[in-house]
């Protein structure tokens, strides 16, 4: 503990006393970010999506599963979603060695679409939608030691119309209609910590977009905490909230 | 230094440095394709079921790490960074004295901060590499011999607005290894030494003819591409006894379509070669639990190709009518001797009985250009040679989250300095900050 301290104290020192004049022009960020978003809203969206998507296999017994994402998707932009998965072959079961295989698939949409476009003064229409479907393959390495890969499909549908055109950070703005959709390899391990306690660590690669992402989580019965971490997206950090129940 | 696990010694060739400028640019020998994932992963699954280890025919080996950091530099405006690299690979056991290896890898490289006159701070690289090697032992296990393929398709990006296929730098390379280990044991302690050649196509798609684009607009030569393909040919030999290390290499980049340019600023028929020799030297020293592995690396390399530097318009005319014009030949530019010392302090300790540890680095690089001057912030020449310098000073804490798996958190101060103030296309002289965190899992 005292060297953890001792470390701290350190890197604090360090980073104070690092010598660099630090420019940082929030202005400047904000149009860049913007203008990413703007670029293609959709291929934005679909990082939330991954947010709120299934991606990891089913607990060993359990047959279905039902997930939702609560941050950042319900909370706070309300991004209804519902997830699932289906095991279609337990481990073992057809043959020794024959791997878990899970169907995996999921829709969201902006709850407050409609109610947006009507108390908004600037906004004619908008609607946001995506859907994901794939397969899971699963198999152990040691008995608290499961690898796992597949392929998804993810789909994500935007559009938006202003009353007025509108300049966000020097990028005009009059409507948008996109779609993103992207194959995704899928590869991660799951290792359960303790009793109904796991912890996975997963990269996803777009087979078409050819932009990777990774994700660590833990999770127990009901919830799942995580981070998502998009290198060449616009948010790269992405703390994630799901809730979960499997049968 | 993240731990002490290390992934399976497959040959992956080391990148001769990539430098920017005109006309002779160079990237890159390594290695790879998407669908080998897909074999990879479906031969790994079945495989690595739940069987005992001790009878397993296959042996699975994984290892995924991912980092993102936060860059915040005293030129320009800070940014994020990650990288993330995910290897899978297979040990095929044929009988007592013969395996066959075979790893995919994925590697991104996202933006940071980089050495002077390599790249940019945003530019990214992503690349799906697979490697087959056989391993046959001989003489009562005192030699391997390891030949192996190689297989790479590498994307660039040098900015958020390219896209993944169309980058200037993407390159594809097909390779073979000719490796040969002998282990020996010298007073109680076992060592290894080994020679190795290595053989390299790279092939550059999308990697135009500049001068050409730049001196006649109107032609098509940017559609004809591949102006830097070459082969690469690489000789190694290094050592491992006790704790020492040490390597000593030599590598070849025979260009087949880059022609030098002259003196009057146009093709001499020439082509481009560069010759690299490498060696380095370390040692690993324990204190207690703390591990100190100072080493020391230099590199000479040689290049026979031209810096052709423009003002503004340029072409061979202004070079020969108005040698005093804004345009300036400097004959081998790309030459350089560099220079680099690594000091890591880091705690290794048992995982179970620290879940915490911690660890320094300090690495300075220096390059010195053998023909190559300085510049002022105005492009113009000044008197010696180019000096670039980076220091990079780590601390770092890693948790270990289980037994197979760490995260790391880590603060990097970067100082570049150099003689060099022409900095239109890329900093030389600044101070960085960045600020990282980095997932790990191994087995």
């Amino acid at each position: 503990m005292k060297k953890n301290s001792v470390f701290l104290a350190l890197l604090l020192t360090t980073l104070l006393a690092g010598g660099a004049r630090a420019d940082f022009n929030f202005d400047d960020k904000m149009q860049e970010l913007m203008t990413d978003v703007m670029s293609n809203p959709s291929a934005f969206l679909s990082e939330f999506q991954q947010d709120m998507e299934a991606t990891t296999p089913l607990a060993p017994g359990k047959t279905v599963a039902l997930q939702t994402g609560l941050f950042p998707t319900t909370i706070p932009f309300t991004f209804t979603n519902i997830s699932g998965k289906y095991m279609l072959h337990p481990e073992g079961n057809w043959s020794p060695g024959m791997p878990q295989i899970d169907l995996i698939g999921g829709y969201w949409g902006m709850a407050w679409s409609g109610l947006l476009a009507n108390q908004n003064r600037y906004i004619n229409d908008v609607s946001l939608s995506g859907y994901y479907a794939g397969l899971l393959a699963t198999s152990s390495i040691s008995p608290r030691l499961r690898v796992f890969g597949g392929l998804k499909r993810s789909r994500v549908h935007s559009s938006m119309t202003l009353q007025q055109p509108i300049t966000v950070y020097n990028v005009p703005v009059n409507n948008f209609d996109s779609t993103f959709m992207d194959d995704f390899v899928i590869a991660g391990v799951e290792q359960e910590i303790t009793l109904d306690k796991w912890w996975s660590m997963q990269v996803d690669y777009g087979t078409g977009s050819k932009n990777p992402a990774a994700k660590v989580s833990w999770y127990g019965k009901n919830f799942e905490v995580g981070l998502n971490i998009y290198p060449e997206g616009v948010i790269t950090f992405q703390p994630v909230w799901n809730f979960h129940v499997e049968f | 230094m993240l731990n002490s696990r290390k992934p399976p010694e497959f040959f992956i060739s080391r990148k001769p440095v990539k430098r920017r400028g005109f006309p002779g640019r160079c990237p890159v020998p390594q290695l790879s394709n998407l669908f080998c994932f897909a074999v990879v992963a479906a031969l790994a699954i079945p495989a690595c079921a739940a069987v005992p280890e001790d009878v397993r025919a296959i042996t699975p080996y994984f290892d995924m790490s991912m980092a993102e950091g936060f860059y915040q530099p005293s030129q320009g405006n800070a940014f994020t960074g990650g990288e993330i690299n995910a290897q899978a690979g297979l040990t095929g056991k044929i009988n007592d004295s013969d395996s066959l290896l075979g790893l995919y890898n994925l590697l991104y490289n996202g933006p940071a901060f980089r050495q002077q006159d390599t790249q940019i701070t945003q530019y990214r690289e992503m690349s799906h590499n697979l490697n087959v090697e056989y391993r046959h032992t001989l003489l009562d296990e005192h030699w391997t011999f390891r030949p192996g393929i190689s297989l790479t398709k590498a994307y660039t990006r040098e900015d958020v607005t390219d896209t993944w296929g169309g980058g200037l730098y993407n390159y594809n390379s097909t390779g073979i290894q000719l490796a040969m280990d002998y282990h020996f044991g010298w007073f109680d302690d076992a060592g290894t030494i080994t020679g190795q050649y290595t053989y390299h196509e790279l092939r550059f798609p999308n990697y135009s003819d500049l001068r050409t684009e730049f001196q006649n607009p109107g032609t098509d030569a940017e559609l004809a591409g591949g102006i830097g393909d070459q082969d690469v040919h690489r000789f190694e030999i290094k050592a491992d006894w006790k704790r020492y290390f040490g390597g000593l290499s030599y590598s070849l980049m025979d260009y087949t379509g880059q022609q030098v340019v002259g003196s009057n600023g146009d093709y001499t028929g020439d082509l481009q070669r560069d010759h690299s020799i490498n060696f380095d030297i370390g040692l690993r020293e324990k204190f207690g639990l703390w591990v100190f592995a100072p080493g020391v690396a230099a590199s000479l390399y040689r290049s026979n190709q031209t810096f052709l530097r423009c003002k503004t318009a340029c072409s061979a005319a202004d070079a020969t009518t108005n040698p005093d014009s804004d345009v300036t030949l400097i004959a081998d530019a790309y030459s350089y001797n560099q220079y680099e010392l690594d000091l890591p302090l880091y705690i290794n300790a048992p995982r179970d009985a620290m879940p915490w540890t911690t660890g320094f680095d300090a690495k300075l690089t220096q390059r010195v250009y053998t023909d190559r001057p300085p510049r002022d912030a105005n492009d113009n020449y000044l008197s010696g040679s180019q000096h670039d310098t980076m220091i990079n000073l780590t601390a770092h804490a890693i948790h270990h989250i289980n037994d197979i798996a760490d995260v790391k958190f880590a603060y990097t101060l970067t100082v570049a300095a150099s003689n060099n103030h022409f900095e239109s296309y890329m900093p030389y002289n600044y101070t960085g900050h960045k600020v990282s965190i980095a997932y790990d899992i191994s087995f």
